[in-house]
């Protein structure tokens, strides 16, 4: 049952399947004495995660049980390929243009079908199923010529119509010219959508200088310049970490005694320990009013990309009040998903309240996150230190006062303010009583910042 | 087949070639498997379907077996159960962020050495990077052991991704390099298992190498019959409750850590513990700290 076919539809979604793991593959179809058996086996040896579990079933239900009504699971198979690649699951998945992985299931479907996938085939069904919004994604994507980005398309724009308009009447020479121009129109405003936010966000420039406050802005999932900048950055993070790690220091008497053993005891070689720096614990606080959303979600990425730097991490978000949304980001398959998670729990359980309370907020994580306010853990706080609703006492906030206590509990507190620093103590702005309270402000304006800001809180 | 000992034969020859022995000299009925009754009756673990298939053909094919899964699914008693069940002894490595390639293979034995140098003194210097002088540790005790074992690198996710690197080529080919003694083949292949809570993702090296499983929360069927093999003692209606109790926690959101199945088995015993002394809600609850373990958790299941 381990054929070529079923193989090569894997892989194309994807897979990594090894020689050696196709060796495997066939023991286990000759040791097995029942498809179930099969099915388990083979899965153990071709997943190597959650969500690959969940495309070979599918795909081996097509495969291997004829019983099962093929529409119905290809439609599910459809709808499970278009959530994984909208979530970007696979790391490569953005990194190039591969019209099997871009084509959102459409593709793999006709490829179980037998049909050599093409592209086309792919829009013309997604054109004639009135499904026009994914044929305008494949087409967007599958026409970029020869880049990944989109400040690319843009300044290939010309080029880039022109293939669209002729790939159009290739596809549907049947169409009449007012729906070409209906869905040429509906390409161009895709294209010219894309072009007038990134030419507000300065996207020409270099994507590291690029404000992270909240602005008509690129979503990150359908910028793959920001999220190849946020990659880079996180990559960075973590080689500089990895690279101090490695850094030698003290000196290994015992190592080195050891060593020089076999020289008969003449000092020939010095052994160094490695430099060990125990991971992070981080507790980290967004604030998800409207003015912060968006550098909060860059921040919450940033942080996902780089997770493994760190022993733990818990997230809360507030406005009026907070929320522990650790379980939430802890549970998403992706990052997307993570973002998606955590603003619906906060749609969920917010109180009301939509000015920002920075009392109230830190009273509640003063009580929520008590069993993590010690020395083993460092508080990073996204917000702009505006608090609003928050009382005084003395001429200074009393959220500064909490402020104080949990920075001295904790490793330090650090407060992130994606506000431009001329801004600072203007109006509500209560940085200078924060920075007095022990929290470290660092301005948080630029992606270039954000990453090292984390660079040297870590 | 034959092959000449002249040939110098890569390891991917080696590992085609043991294979096609495989093809050749088994077939279905020949292989010895694991029942649920083996698990059940010898190793106190109850598994599914899948998780029997996947270990049966793990031992066949002598691969790894990678266990992810969120704390308290029964990853590591899995390995108890199936030293337990073959009879083979278990060898453990507890990774930890830090650990280092000596720390499990070994490391030579300095105070025989300096010993060793001074018995010599004015006589030849015998070679004092020996076999002889060397201590093994686990990994390296459970490759060279002379029966079987089985080895349980127990939550690997902790570890550094140097280490990592480092396993592959005791996970893949069974042998381990200590520059001073060579390469040392295994005398016999051990059965491994790894485990991993998920808190970084593993390299895909390393996953490659060996067969996956997510182990999640059991059914509440599975984990009944958990609790009636542990427990045979516990009414069927309190363990009912107990049961949808657990299940209700791991369902809310707002619960960060819910139990594990461990900690429905302590819960369940500490309630045979009270006995009579349950009487309502309220006592119940104060034993709700055997589920749960932080204040938050507790302040959201006690309501």
């Amino acid at each position: 049952m381990v054929n070529r076919d079923f193989i090569r539809q894997l892989r194309g979604l994807g897979f990594t399947i090894s020689t050696a793991e196709l060796i495997d593959a066939s023991l286990v179809a000759l040791i097995s004495r029942n498809l179930p058996e099969l099915k388990t086996g083979v899965r153990g040896i071709f997943c190597k995660s959650l969500t690959e579990q969940k495309i070979f079933d599918i795909l081996f239900e097509i495969h291997v049980t004829h019983s099962v009504d093929f529409e119905e699971t290809a439609k599910k198979f459809k709808e499970e390929i278009a959530s994984m690649m909208q979530g970007g699951d696979r790391p490569s998945v953005d990194s190039q243009i591969d019209p099997v992985r871009l084509g959102l299931g459409l593709l793999v479907e006709q490829q179980i079908r037998g049909i050599q996938s093409d592209y086309k085939l792919a829009l013309k069904k997604l054109f004639t199923e009135g499904e026009q919004s994914a044929a305008h994604h494949i087409l967007l994507r599958y026409l970029m010529p020869s880049s990944n980005t989109f400040s690319d398309v843009l300044q290939k724009r010309d080029s880039v119509m022109q293939n669209i308009e002729s790939s159009l009447n290739e596809v549907f020479p049947e169409y009449t010219d007012s729906a070409m121009q209906a869905l040429n129109a509906a390409l161009y405003r895709e294209i010219r959508g894309v072009m007038d936010s990134s030419e507000r966000m300065g996207l020409s420039s270099s994507v590291s200088t690029l404000s992270i406050e909240n602005r008509p802005i690129i979503e990150i999932e359908n910028s793959f310049e920001l999220q190849h900048a946020l990659k880079m950055f996180a990559k960075s993070i973590v080689s500089k970490r990895r690279k101090m790690k490695a850094s030698k220091k003290k000196l290994d008497m015992r190592k080195t005694i050891r060593e020089n053993i076999q020289r008969g005891g003449i000092l020939i070689k010095q052994v160094r320990r490695n430099r060990v720096k125990s991971k992070p614990r981080l507790l980290i606080l967004t604030d998800v009013s409207p003015s912060t959303m968006h550098a909060t979600k860059l921040f919450l990425s940033i942080i996902q990309m780089i997770k493994s730097l760190f022993a733990d991490v818990r997230y809360y978000e507030f406005i009026g009040s907070l929320i522990d949304v650790t379980t939430e980001v802890r549970r998403a398959e992706s990052i997307p998903d993570a973002i998606d998670r955590v603003v619906k729990k906060w749609e969920q359980k917010k109180t009301g309240k939509e000015s920002s309370d920075y009392q109230q907020a830190l009273k509640e994580f003063s009580y929520i996150a008590e069993p993590y306010l010690n020395r083993n853990y460092t508080i990073i706080i996204l917000g702009d230190c505006r608090d609003w609703l928050g009382g005084w006492k003395n001429g200074v906030p009393m959220s500064a006062q909490l402020i104080h206590k949990i920075a001295e509990k904790t490793k330090g507190a650090y407060i992130l303010n994606p506000e431009k620093q001329e801004l600072w103590d203007r109006g509500d702005s209560v940085v200078s009583h924060y920075r007095r309270s022990g929290a470290k402000i660092l301005e948080t304006q630029t992606l270039k910042q954000l990453a090292l800001n984390l660079e040297s809180i870590l | 087949m034959f092959i000449s000992p002249r040939i110098r034969i890569s390891s991917t020859s080696r590992y085609i070639i043991k294979k096609e022995r495989f093809i050749t000299e088994y077939n279905a009925d020949s292989i010895v498997r694991f029942t649920r009754e083996d698990f059940i009756n010898r190793g106190d673990y109850i598994p599914d379907e899948e998780l029997i298939t996947l270990v049966n053909i793990s031992i066949e094919l002598g691969k790894p077996l990678l266990l992810e899964g969120p704390p308290g699914t029964g990853k590591t008693a899995l390995a108890k159960a199936l030293s337990a069940i073959s009879g083979r002894e278990l060898i453990r490595i507890q990774c930890f962020e830090g650990i280092s390639a000596e720390q499990v293979i070994g490391e030579f034995n300095y105070t025989k050495q300096l010993l060793a140098l001074e018995k010599a003194k004015g006589a030849e210097i015998k070679d004092l990077f020996t076999q002889e002088f060397f201590i093994p540790r686990a990994l390296m005790q459970a490759l060279t052991a002379e029966k079987p074992v089985v080895l349980l690198i127990d939550e690997i996710d902790r570890s550094d991704e140097e280490f990592e690197a480092f396993l592959l080529e005791a996970l893949g080919e069974q042998q381990i390099t200590v520059p001073e003694l060579g390469t040392l083949h295994s005398k016999t292949v051990p059965f491994i298992v790894m485990t991993s809570n998920n808190t970084r993702p593993l390299s895909p090296a390393l996953r490659r190498r060996s067969i996956y499983i997510a182990l999640e929360y059991p059914t509440s069927e599975r984990e009944k019959e958990i609790l009636r093999l542990h427990l045979p003692e516990l009414q069927e209606d309190i363990s009912d409750e107990v049961l949808s109790l657990v299940r209700k926690m791991r369902t809310n959101d707002r619960i960060s850590d819910p139990p594990s199945v461990a900690e429905t088995i302590e819960f369940a015993k500490a309630l045979l513990f009270m006995g009579e002394n349950i009487i309502d809600d309220k006592r119940i609850k104060e034993l709700y700290g055997v589920l749960l373990k932080s204040k938050g958790d507790l302040f959201e299941a006690k309501g």
